[in-house]
């Protein structure tokens, strides 16, 4: 983050508290933008948090938002396993490769196929951040020195 | 009579006429395991249409998850198992994700599914 932006938001999801609050943490934080904007960083940062929350529980992690002058940016920082960070970064490849209406085509194809198998979720999360915010989703190594875990940033930007 | 499922922070207010099958959920729908909500949802359901012989969903949301996604999209095929059966969607204006959110559910459910700009 350059020390310019204006930061909005900074959450611990692995803490109960900021997690049971997160819902009135990000309503709030983006009150005051366009109806249109608010939503799509509402539908993005709600999948980043809850990723977070259900599939890397008790490793360490990190949400911030910050406002440049041509975009608003969620970042979501965690320290995953090895394996983990290499299914993440295959998943942000594939999904960066499609485009848009690929991409709407395959959410809706993993609903129908999360329902035929009874799944509780479709696995729709960062493809739903990455149609709704319009651009690319960047991952970045932060660290690397835990033998067993990587510090990563996963960044969503959508255009102000 | 009126049943009411009140609003959670991830989950929200429905609120049932079980005589004449009309039925408001509005809110959002963000829990990490939908299955306690849409269970509860799909009792009223049923509750209502054997009683009034007909359902009208009534659906203001303001934002969903994508487990939830799956459940409505669940619901919406379901409702094909009662005799009459339909929905009114309703979007903010400037709201393009719940326009077109409408547009993909009416589109999959096939059902009488009507997209409401509110005022």
């Amino acid at each position: 983050m350059n020390s310019g932006n204006e930061i909005l938001l900074s959450i611990t999801p692995e803490t109960n508290e900021d997690y049971e609050n997160f819902r009135f943490l990000t309503e709030s934080a983006f009150e005051g933008f366009p109806i249109n904007l608010r939503k799509k960083l509402l539908f993005c940062i709600t999948e980043l948090i809850q990723n977070n929350y259900i599939h890397n529980r008790g490793n360490k992690s990190e949400i911030m938002v910050y406002r440049t002058n041509k975009q608003v940016i969620i970042e979501s920082k965690q320290e995953v396993s090895k394996d983990n960070y290499l299914k993440i970064e295959k998943q942000v490849q594939q999904i960066n490769n499609m485009d848009i209406s690929a991409l709407e085509e395959l959410k809706i194809n993993n609903i129908k196929e999360s329902s035929e198998k009874k799944q509780v979720s479709p696995g729709n999360g960062l493809l739903t951040c990455r149609i709704k915010s319009g651009n690319l989703i960047s991952i970045n190594i932060n660290s690397n020195t835990n033998p067993e875990k990587t510090g990563i940033s996963i960044f969503v930007k959508t255009d102000i | 009579m009126e049943k009411i499922i009140k609003a959670g922070t991830k989950t929200p207010e429905v609120v049932a006429d079980i005589e004449t099958g009309n039925i408001l959920i509005k809110g959002v729908i963000i829990p990490e395991n939908p299955v306690i909500f849409f269970s509860e949802l799909e009792a009223l359901l049923s509750e209502c249409n054997k009683s009034s012989g007909s359902l009208r969903l009534n659906i203001d949301l303001e934002y969903f998850n994508t487990g939830a996604a799956r459940y409505l999209y669940e619901m919406f095929k379901n409702l094909h198992n009662y005799q009459e059966a339909a929905v009114n969607w309703f979007y903010e204006p400037d709201d393009e994700d719940i326009y077109e959110s409408g547009v993909e559910f009416r589109d999959l459910s096939g059902i009488d599914f009507n997209i409401i700009a509110k005022n």
